[in-house]
C-alpha cells in the first residue's frame, strides 16, 4: 500500500519549495540545490515506496514492515518523546515530521499482545539488540499501539534519573530500610498522568491508603486524585507511585483495565545505585534498598494479569566493565533472569537491505543526505557499509553526507 | 559462604583423615607386561610394548658430550677476559695487571671472608667449592685445642701450626693420643714442613714465572732440623715403618738429604720395608748426595734393584725422579747423563709404564742441553707423541711444549719439526698444556723466531693472525725478527697492521723497534693506496709526538726529552721521507721544520737519503729558505759536496737579491 | 645615598653601582655591589675584581658563598648591569680558560669480525648461549625505536643494549644443532614401535611429568628453579562417574582445561624436586579418591553450585511451572483461553505431571542447550518460540 504517488508529489515540489524561500543562500549552494533536484528528478524512474499512510499502529501488518508512518504530534509528545534518543528528538524536529519505521519484531509483539487472552498472567518481554538497533523506538512502537488500543501505559524511561544523583534522598516514611527520590517520583507522577490523561479520570481506587494520621486517601477516590496528592505532596510521592502501580496490578488482574509495563533499561533495577547512603557517605544503596525499584520490580512478575510487560535491556546501563555482550542473560543478573523467566526474548537487528533502503529513501527525502555521492549507488552502498546497517550508526553517518 | 565454598573446605578438613583405597589410577600396558610374566598369562588387547633398557650415563655425561663438539677457535680471545675489543687487554704490561687485579680481588674476598666470618653462610648441602681454605675460615675447629678430636679437627683442616700447638696442649693435659692421630699429624708436619703456607692462587700462577725446576740454585736445605715434626718423631716411643717413611719423605722433599738417607740406612737395617714413595724420594735425596753422573746412576740402579727386592713395582714418578736426578749434572757430565737416559727409558718402557709429558721434558733438557746437539730425540718424541690427547700430573707436563720449541729454534732449527709440535699443542684440548703466561711466550717468541727465519712472509703473518694479540703479545726479540723477515721478504703490505700492533703493545718508545719499522716504512715508494695507509699512519705518529714533546715543553721541561723517548731523528726523517714518498710535501715540511726547532734535543742522525729528498722537494717547490735551513747546519763533507751543488742551483735558479742574502749569511762552506 | 652606604662600616669599601652609572635605586635598597675602579668608570667597561676584593667579599658573604646561592659572573655590558638582588647578588670573576692540548687517541683494533674468515665454524665462535657480542658477530643488524619525524636509521649493533637485552639464537643455528645431536646420539634408544601413535601412547601412559634442569656458570650448581614439577594427565583417563567428575572438576577449578581435557597439577612447595613430585601423586590420588566420596552435605548444593546445567535444581522450573499453575487456574477460575498445548492438562495437575508434559520437556532442553553452548542470538530465538508455544500458543 505505498503511496508512491504521494511520495513523488512530495519530494522534489517540498524540496524546490524550501529552496525557493531561501533566496538569501549564496549562489553556490543554489546551483548545487539545482544539481540536487536534477539527480533526484533523474531517479525518477525507480519508485522509491518507504513510506506507508497508515499512522494507527494497530492497522499495522507485515505489508507495512519496512516503511516509515508518521506519528502523530499528540500521540509523540504522549507515547514517544521522553522516551526516544536524543538524537530522534532532534531529527524529528529538523524533519519536521516524527516518523516511525515499522519493523518485524514490533510486529511480532502486536501479533502475540493481540493473540494473549488478557486473564491469563502477564508476559514479559525482553528486548534485546545492539546499541542503536531501534529498541527504544520499537518500545515506543509498541507502547503508542497499546495506548490505541486503550491501555493504561506505565513507562519508565531511563531508571539512571532515580539511580543516579537524584536531587532528594529521603528515607521512606512507609519502611525505615528503604530510601524514597522524591523530586523524581513526583515528576514521573506528572509523566504518568499526562500520558494516560484520557483514562485516569474512569479510574476509582479500591484499597484505602494512610499516609499519616491525618492523611489519607479512600478506597473510592479517583485515580487522578491520588495522582494529585502525590504530584503535590513529594514526600509521600514515590509511596503514591507504589500506590498507583498496585492499582493498576490489582484492576488489571480483575479485568477492569488494561496495563503495559514499558521499562527501558530494566537491568538497571538490580545494578548498584549511584547514590550515597545518608548514614555512610562512603557506600551506595543497592537497588532493594530503593522505594522506586522495590516497587517496580512487583510489576515485573507475573502475578498479576491484564496485561503485558515490556522490557529492554541495554548496554549502557551497566558498568563499563560488562558492556561485551549485549545478550539479556549476560546483562541481567541471575536473580533477574529468575524473576523474569519465563520471559519472550525479542531481539532487534541492524536493518534489514529493504529496511535499509527505505531508511536512505527517507532520509534522501527529508533531505538529510544533501551531498551528491549520496544519492549515488556507490554512495550508498558506502553509507550502508559504514553504518552496517545499524540504525543509529547510518544516522550518524548521514549527517556527514 | 556459599555452599561451594563450604564444599571445599570441607574436602580440605578431610585430607586429614585420607585413607589410601586400591583403586588403581590408570591401566599401563607396561605394569600389565610385567603383571604377565609374574601370572604368566596374557591380557586380550595388550601390545607388546617394550621399552629399551635406558643407558646409564653419569650426571655430567651429556654437558661433556656437548662439549666435545666445541673446537678451538684460534680468532677469540681467552675466556679469561670479557670479550670486548675495549677490555681485552693487548699488551704484555696490561695482560699481567688483569691478572693480578683479579686475584687482588680475590685475595680482597678472601680476607673479608677470614676476617668476619660469622657474615657468611656455609650451606652444607650444597657441594663443597673448590677453595678449602675458605671453608677453613668458616667452619672454624669446633673442638678445643687440648682434645685429642680438636687435633684430629685441626689435622683435617689442615692448619699446620695450630695443630701442633693442640699436639702441644694434648701433652701437656696428659691425653693418650691414638697412633693414628700421631701419625696423621707426622705426615702433615711433614708435608708441609710444619709451616702454614699462603699458596698461590690458580690464576696468580699464570703470571709467576716458575724458576726451571731442577735448576741446582732452587735447591736448598729448607727442612726445619729441630722443628714440629722432628719433635713429634723423637716422642714416639716406638718409631712405625710409616712414621719413618713420613719423615723421609718430609726430609727429601725440603732437601734434608743426608739425614733423609741415614735414616733410610737405618730402616734397611732394621729390614724394614719402606714404600715405593719413600724410595720415589730416596732416589732424589741420593742422588744430591753424588756428584758425579756416573755416581749418580749406579746409586739410582741399587734403588732400583732394591725396589725389585722389596717386591715393590716402580711408578712412572719413580723413574721421572730419576730422570730429575740426571739433570742435576752439570755440563760436563751430561754426555754420561745422556746415556743412562736412555738405558732408564728402556727400563721405563719394559716396566710398561708410560712416560709422562714431563719424562719428556726431562729428556729433552738432558739431550739437548748444549746448544750444538742435534740428536733426533725430539723427532722420535714427537713421533711417539703425535695425535695424542695429553694430560698433565704434575707441574712438570708443562714445561715441556716450551721446551720443545726452544730446542726446536735453537739446536734443531727444523721448521717441519716446529709445525708438529705446534698441531699436537692444538689438537683438541691439548691447548691447555702450555702452562703459564711466561712459557707460552716462550713458546710462541721461539716459534716466530723459527718461523720468521725460514718461512714465507705470508704464511708467517697467517700464523700471527691466529696468535696475536689475544694468546701471545710478541716479545722484542720476536718484533725484531719479524721486522727482518718482513724486510727480508718485502712484505710490505703487512706492515700497517704491524704498525697498529706496535702501539697496541706500546712499543711505540722503543727504538729496536720503531726505527727499524720506520726504516721500512720510508725504503721503498709503494703503490698508492699502500702510500696513503703509511702516511696515515705517520701522521698519527707525529700527532702523538707533537703533542708529548709541546706538553713537555709548556712545562717547561724540555730537557727531559732524552728520559721519555719519544722519537729520535732517524725516525723523524723516516716519516719524513715516507711523506715526500706520498706526495705530502706540507706535512713533510712540518716535520723537518719540527725536526729543526727541536734538533738540539732530538738525538740520533738524520738519514741523508731524506735530505736529500727534501732539498729536490725544496728546489721544486722553490722554497729556499728551507733548503737553507737544510744545509745550515754542520754536516760532514759529502754534504758539503752537495751543498756547493745546491747552492749553484739555487743561486741559478733564483739569481736575486734575496738568494744572495742567504747565501752571504751561511757559513764557511 | 651614598652616605648612607658609605655609613656602614662593613661596606666601606664599596661604592654604589648606580651612582657610577648615574642611576638611582630606591631608598633602602642595600645591596652589595661590586666595586668599580675609576678606569672601568673611564672606559666603560667593568674591571674584574682584584683578589683582594674577591677575598673580603667571600669574607662578609662566607655563609651565601657557602651555600651556593652565589654565583660569580662576569658581567657583560656596563649599560646593562646584572641586577643585584640582596643575599643573591653576583659579584663578577673572569674564568680564565687554559688552552689544553688534546691528547690524540690511541687506535683500538679492530673488533674481532673485520678478523673473521667466511670458512669458519660458527659453531667454535660462538659455542654457548651468549649475551650478544657486537664485537663477534659478522652482520650488520639494527634494532631500535626511531620516532617517526625523525629520518634516522635504527640503531647499529654497537653498544645497542636492545640487542643485548632479547635473547639470540645464535648458539642454536642448524649446524649447532646438528652436531649437538650427532654427541648426544649414543645416550639414545631406539623409539619403541608400538608407541607410534599418540594416542596409543597415551593409552599405555598417561602421565605425564616435566620436570626442568638448569645449568648455568656460577659458584653453586643448585638453582632454586629446578624444583618445580608438574604433572599432567588426560581426565578421560581416570574412572570418574557424573558426580565424580563433577566433584573433580569443583576441586581443580583452574587446572583443567576443557578443550584438551587435560588436568594439570604444579608443585612447589618442597625444596626438593623428588619431594615436589610425590606430592604431585599424593594430590592425584588425593583428589581422585576424594572425589568418589559423597560427603551428605552435598545433597544441599543449589543451582549456583552447579558446574552444568542440572534442571531440577533451577529456579527456571519452578518458575515456568509456577507460570502453568498461574495459567491452569486461572483457565479454572476466569475460563480464559489457554494456549492449546497447555488445553489438555487436567486442571489440578502437580508441578511433576506438568514436568512431564511434552512442552516442559522441551523447554527444558532449549534451556539447557542455552546455557551449555552459550548466549547468542540462535539460541534465544529457539528459547523464544518455545516460550511463544507456552505462554501464547504461537
Amino acid at each position: 500500500m505505498g503511496d508512491t504517488d504521494s511520495c513523488l508529489e512530495k519530494s522534489p515540489k517540498r524540496g524546490g519549495c524550501k529552496f525557493h524561500t531561501c533566496s538569501s543562500l549564496s549562489s553556490a549552494t543554489q546551483s548545487s540545490a539545482e544539481a540536487f533536484r536534477k539527480a533526484s528528478e533523474s531517479q525518477k524512474p525507480k519508485i522509491s515506496v518507504f513510506r506507508t499512510s497508515e499512522s494507527n499502529p494497530v492497522k499495522h501488518t507485515l505489508a507495512h514492515s519496512g516503511l516509515y508512518y508518521k506519528v502523530e504530534s499528540e500521540e509523540y509528545n504522549r507515547y514517544m518523546k521522553a522516551g526516544q534518543h536524543e538524537k530522534l528528538h532532534k531529527m524529528g524536529i529538523a524533519f519536521n515530521e516524527h516518523c516511525v519505521m515499522v519493523r518485524e519484531p514490533a510486529l511480532e509483539i502486536f501479533e502475540c499482545i493481540r493473540a494473549t487472552d488478557l486473564s491469563l498472567p502477564a508476559i514479559r518481554y525482553i528486548i534485546y539488540g545492539q546499541l542503536g538497533a531501534g529498541k527504544s523506538v520499537t518500545l515506543a512502537h509498541v507502547m503508542s499501539f497499546c495506548g490505541r488500543l486503550g491501555w493504561f501505559v506505565v513507562h519508565v524511561p531511563w531508571f539512571e534519573r532515580f539511580m543516579k544523583y537524584p536531587k532528594e534522598v529521603q528515607v521512606s516514611s512507609h519502611n525505615k530500610d528503604r530510601v524514597d527520590t522524591p523530586v523524581e517520583c513526583a515528576e514521573w507522577l506528572n509523566y504518568f498522568k499526562e500520558m494516560n490523561a484520557h483514562l485516569i479520570p474512569e479510574v476509582k481506587l479500591q484499597h484505602t491508603y494512610v499516609w499519616n494520621r491525618r492523611e489519607s486517601t479512600e478506597a473510592g477516590a479517583s485515580l487522578s486524585e491520588l495522582l494529585e496528592y502525590g504530584a503535590s505532596r513529594s514526600k509521600y510521592a514515590a509511596d503514591v507511585m507504589g500506590a498507583v502501580l498496585k492499582e493498576l496490578r490489582v484492576q488489571s488482574s480483575k479485568g477492569i483495565l488494561k496495563t503495559l509495563v514499558a521499562l527501558d533499561g530494566v537491568n538497571a533495577l538490580w545494578l548498584p545505585s549511584k547514590i550515597s547512603r545518608i548514614d555512610n557517605r562512603n557506600l551506595k544503596y543497592k537497588p532493594d534498598e530503593l522505594t522506586v525499584v522495590h516497587n517496580l520490580k512487583k510489576m515485573l512478575t507475573n502475578d498479576w494479569s491484564g496485561g503485558a510487560i515490556m522490557s529492554i535491556v541495554d548496554t549502557r546501563c551497566s558498568p563499563v566493565d560488562q558492556k561485551e555482550s549485549y545478550m539479556p542473560r549476560y546483562l541481567l543478573t541471575k536473580e533477574a533472569i529468575d524473576m523474569l523467566e519465563p520471559h519472550i526474548p525479542i531481539h532487534i537487528q541492524n536493518y534489514s537491505d529493504k529496511e535499509a533502503q527505505s531508511c536512505l529513501e527517507y532520509f534522501i527525502d527529508r533531505k538529510w543526505i544533501m551531498k551528491q555521492e549520496g544519492l549515488t549507488m556507490e554512495g550508498q552502498r558506502e553509507i550502508l557499509f559504514l553504518s552496517s546497517q545499524n540504525p543509529l550508526e547510518m544516522y550518524n553517518v548521514c549527517s556527514r553526507w | 559462604m556459599s555452599s561451594l565454598a563450604r564444599y571445599r573446605q570441607c574436602l580440605l578438613n578431610t585430607y586429614g583423615r585420607y585413607i589410601r583405597l586400591e583403586r588403581s589410577l590408570s591401566s599401563s600396558a607396561v605394569r600389565r607386561q610385567q603383571t604377565v610374566a609374574a601370572t604368566g598369562e596374557k591380557s586380550p588387547d595388550v601390545e607388546d610394548v617394550i621399552i629399551p633398557k635406558r643407558i646409564s650415563r653419569s650426571p655430567t655425561a651429556v654437558l661433556d658430550a656437548l662439549a666435545s663438539t666445541v673446537r678451538r677457535d684460534f680468532y677469540s680471545p681467552p675466556y679469561v677476559y670479557i670479550d670486548d675489543p675495549e677490555t681485552i687487554p693487548e699488551c704484555l704490561v696490561d695482560r699481567k695487571a688483569y691478572v693480578l687485579a683479579k686475584v687482588s680481588g680475590q685475595r680482597a674476598a678472601r680476607y673479608v671472608m677470614k676476617r668476619w666470618p660469622k657474615n657468611f653462610d656455609v650451606n652444607p648441602i650444597d657441594p663443597a667449592l673448590e677453595i678449602p681454605d675458605i671453608f677453613k675460615a668458616l667452619t672454624g675447629p669446633l673442638a678445643a685445642a687440648d682434645t685429642e678430636e680438636g687435633l684430629r679437627e685441626r689435622i683435617d683442616l689442615r692448619l699446620v701450626t695450630e695443630s701442633f700447638v693442640s699436639y702441644q696442649k694434648n701433652k701437656q693435659a696428659g691425653n693418650d693420643l691414638s697412633d693414628d692421630v700421631v701419625h696423621n699429624l707426622l705426615d702433615l708436619l711433614c708435608v708441609y714442613n710444619s709451616k702454614d703456607e699462603e699458596c698461590l692462587l690458580e690464576e696468580e700462577r699464570l703470571v709467576t714465572k716458575t724458576a726451571a725446576s731442577g735448576s741446582m740454585d732452587k735447591i736448598r736445605n729448607t727442612w726445619k732440623d729441630s722443628g714440629p715434626a722432628e719433635e713429634v718423631f723423637q716422642d714416639m716411643k716406638d718409631p712405625t715403618l710409616r712414621a719413618c717413611c713420613s719423615l723421609i719423605k718430609g726430609r727429601a722433599k725440603y732437601y734434608q738429604v743426608d739425614r733423609a738417607y741415614e735414616l733410610f740406612r737405618e730402616l734397611e737395617e732394621k729390614g724394614m720395608k719402606p714404600d715405593i714413595q719413600t724410595y720415589n724420594a730416596i732416589i732424589i735425596a741420593r742422588s744430591l748426595m753424588i756428584h758425579k753422573a756416573e755416581n749418580k746412576a749406579e746409586a739410582i740402579k741399587e734403588l732400583f734393584q732394591k725396589i725389585k727386592g722389596q717386591g715393590l713395582s716402580p711408578t712412572v714418578e719413580t723413574f721421572n725422579n730419576a730422570f730429575v736426578t740426571m739433570t742435576y749434572c752439570s755440563m760436563a757430565d751430561n754426555y754420561n747423563a745422556a746415556v743412562f737416559v736412555s738405558s732408564l727409558l728402556s727400563e721405563m718402557y719394559a716396566c710398561g709404564l708410560e712416560p709422562t709429558l714431563a719424562t719428556w721434558y726431562y729428556i729433552m733438557r738432558i739431550v739437548y742441553r748444549d746448544n750444538d746437539c742435534t740428536s733426533y730425540a725430539l723427532h722420535e718424541i714427537m713421533d711417539h707423541l703425535e695425535g695424542k690427547d695429553l694430560e698433565a700430573h704434575h707441574p712438570d707436563d708443562l714445561e715441556f711444549f716450551s721446551t720443545a720449541m726452544v730446542k726446536v729454534c735453537v739446536n734443531l732449527k727444523d721448521l717441519e719439526l716446529a709445525y708438529r709440535i705446534d698441531n699436537l699443542l692444538n689438537y683438541r684440548n691439548n691447548y691447555k698444556l702450555i702452562g703459564n703466561h711466561y712459557l707460552e711466550g716462550l713458546y710462541y717468541n721461539f716459534y716466530f723466531k723459527i718461523l720468521c727465519t725460514f718461512e714465507q712472509i705470508d704464511t708467517i703473518m697467517e700464523h700471527y693472525e691466529k696468535t696475536v694479540p689475544y694468546w701471545f703479545v710478541p716479545s722484542f726479540n720476536s718484533v725484531h725478527d719479524l721486522i727482518e723477515a718482513l724486510e727480508l721478504n718485502e712484505g710490505y703490505q703487512y706492515l700497517p697492521k704491524i704498525w697498529t700492533d706496535m702501539f697496541s703493545f706500546r712499543y711505540n718508545k722503543q727504538v729496536k723497534i720503531m726505527t727499524p719499522l720506520c726504516a721500512l716504512l720510508a725504503k721503498r715508494k709503494q703503490n698508492k693506496s699502500l702510500q696513503t695507509q703509511y702516511r696515515e699512519l705517520v701522521a698519527g705518529y707525529y700527532d702523538i709526538v707533537k703533542y708529548d714533546v709541546m706538553s713537555l715543553e709548556e712545562r717547561g721541561d724540555l730537557d727531559k726529552l732524552d728520559s721519555i723517548r719519544t722519537v729520535n731523528a732517524e725516525e723523524l726523517g723516516y716519516m719524513c721521507q715516507v711523506c715526500l714518498n706520498s706526495e705530502d710535501p706540507q706535512l713533510a715540511r712540518e716535520l723537518f721544520s719540527f725536526f729543526l726547532n727541536y734538533k738540539q734535543k732530538i738525538q740520533g742522525q738524520y738519514p741523508e737519503k731524506t735530505l736529500e729528498s727534501l732539498v729536490d722537494q725544496f728546489i721544486k717547490e722553490k722554497n729556499f729558505q728551507m733548503c737553507m735551513c737544510n744545509l745550515n747546519d754542520p754536516f760532514d763533507a759529502d754534504r758539503q759536496e752537495a751543498l756547493g751543488l745546491i747552492y749553484g742551483l739555487g743561486y741559478k735558479s733564483c739569481g736575486s737579491y734575496h738568494g744572495e742574502d742567504q747565501i752571504t749569511d751561511g757559513p764557511d762552506a | 645615598m651614598a652616605a648612607s652606604i658609605g655609613s656602614f662600616s662593613t661596606f666601606s669599601k664599596w661604592t654604589c653601582i648606580s651612582q657610577l652609572l648615574g642611576r638611582n635605586y630606591p631608598i633602602g635598597y642595600t645591596c652589595i655591589v661590586r666595586h668599580c675602579s675609576a678606569n672601568a668608570k673611564e672606559n666603560k667597561k667593568p674591571a674584574s675584581p682584584t683578589p683582594d676584593e674577591v677575598r673580603e667579599w667571600k669574607k662578609i658573604n662566607w655563609r651565601a658563598y657557602a651555600t651556593g646561592r652565589v654565583r660569580l659572573q662576569v658581567p657583560e655590558d656596563p649599560d646593562f648591569p646584572v641586577m643585584l638582588i640582596p643575599g643573591h647578588s653576583v659579584l663578577p670573576q673572569v674564568l680564565e680558560k687554559r688552552e689544553q692540548a688534546k691528547r690524540p687517541p690511541m687506535k683500538l683494533t679492530q673488533p674481532r669480525y673485520r678478523r673473521m674468515l667466511p670458512e669458519q665454524d660458527w659453531t667454535d665462535v660462538w659455542p654457548t648461549a651468549h649475551t650478544f657480542k657486537w664485537s663477534v658477530v659478522p652482520f650488520p643488524v639494527r634494532q631500535g625505536f626511531v620516532k617517526p619525524t625523525e629520518s634516522a636509521l635504527p640503531r647499529e649493533k654497537y653498544g645497542n643494549a636492545e640487542l643485548m637485552k632479547i635473547p639470540n639464537f645464535l648458539h642454536l643455528t642448524p649446524q649447532h644443532v646438528q652436531k649437538h645431536c650427532a654427541a648426544i646420539k649414543k645416550f639414545c634408544t631406539p623409539w619403541p614401535k608400538a608407541l607410534e601413535d599418540d594416542t596409543v601412547c597415551d593409552k599405555h601412559f598417561p602421565l605425564r611429568v616435566i620436570t626442568r634442569d638448569y645449568v648455568a656458570d656460577g659458584p653453586t650448581m643448585r638453582d632454586p628453579r629446578a624444583r618445580f614439577v608438574t604433572i599432567q594427565l588426560k581426565l578421560s583417563s581416570l574412572k570418574l562417574d557424573e558426580h565424580a567428575k563433577d566433584k573433580f572438576l569443583k576441586l581443580v577449578g583452574d587446572r583443567y582445561n576443557k578443550e584438551t581435557d587435560v588436568l594439570t597439577l604444579e608443585a612447589d612447595r618442597c625444596p626438593v624436586r623428588k619431594q615436589n613430585y610425590e606430592y604431585t601423586l599424593y594430590l592425584l590420588t588425593a583428589l581422585y579418591h576424594e572425589s568418589w566420596k559423597q560427603e551428605p552435605w552435598e545433597a544441599d548444593q543449589t543451582e549456583v553450585d552447579m558446574i552444568k546445567f542440572e534442571w531440577p535444581l533451577t529456579t527456571a522450573k519452578a518458575k515456568v511451572l509456577d507460570t502453568i499453575i498461574k495459567i491452569k487456574q486461572a483457565q479454572q477460575e476466569k475460563g480464559s483461553k489457554v494456549p492449546k498445548i497447555l488445553e489438555d492438562l487436567p486442571d489440578t495437575s502437580s508441578p511433576d505431571l506438568i514436568e512431564k508434559t511434552e512442552i516442559i520437556q522441551e523447554y527444558k532442553e532449549v534451556l539447557s542447550e542455552l546455557y551449555e553452548h552459550g548466549e547468542d542470538v540462535h539460541q534465544l530465538e529457539k528459547y523464544k518460540n518455545t516460550t511463544k508455544k507456552l505462554l501464547i500458543g504461537l
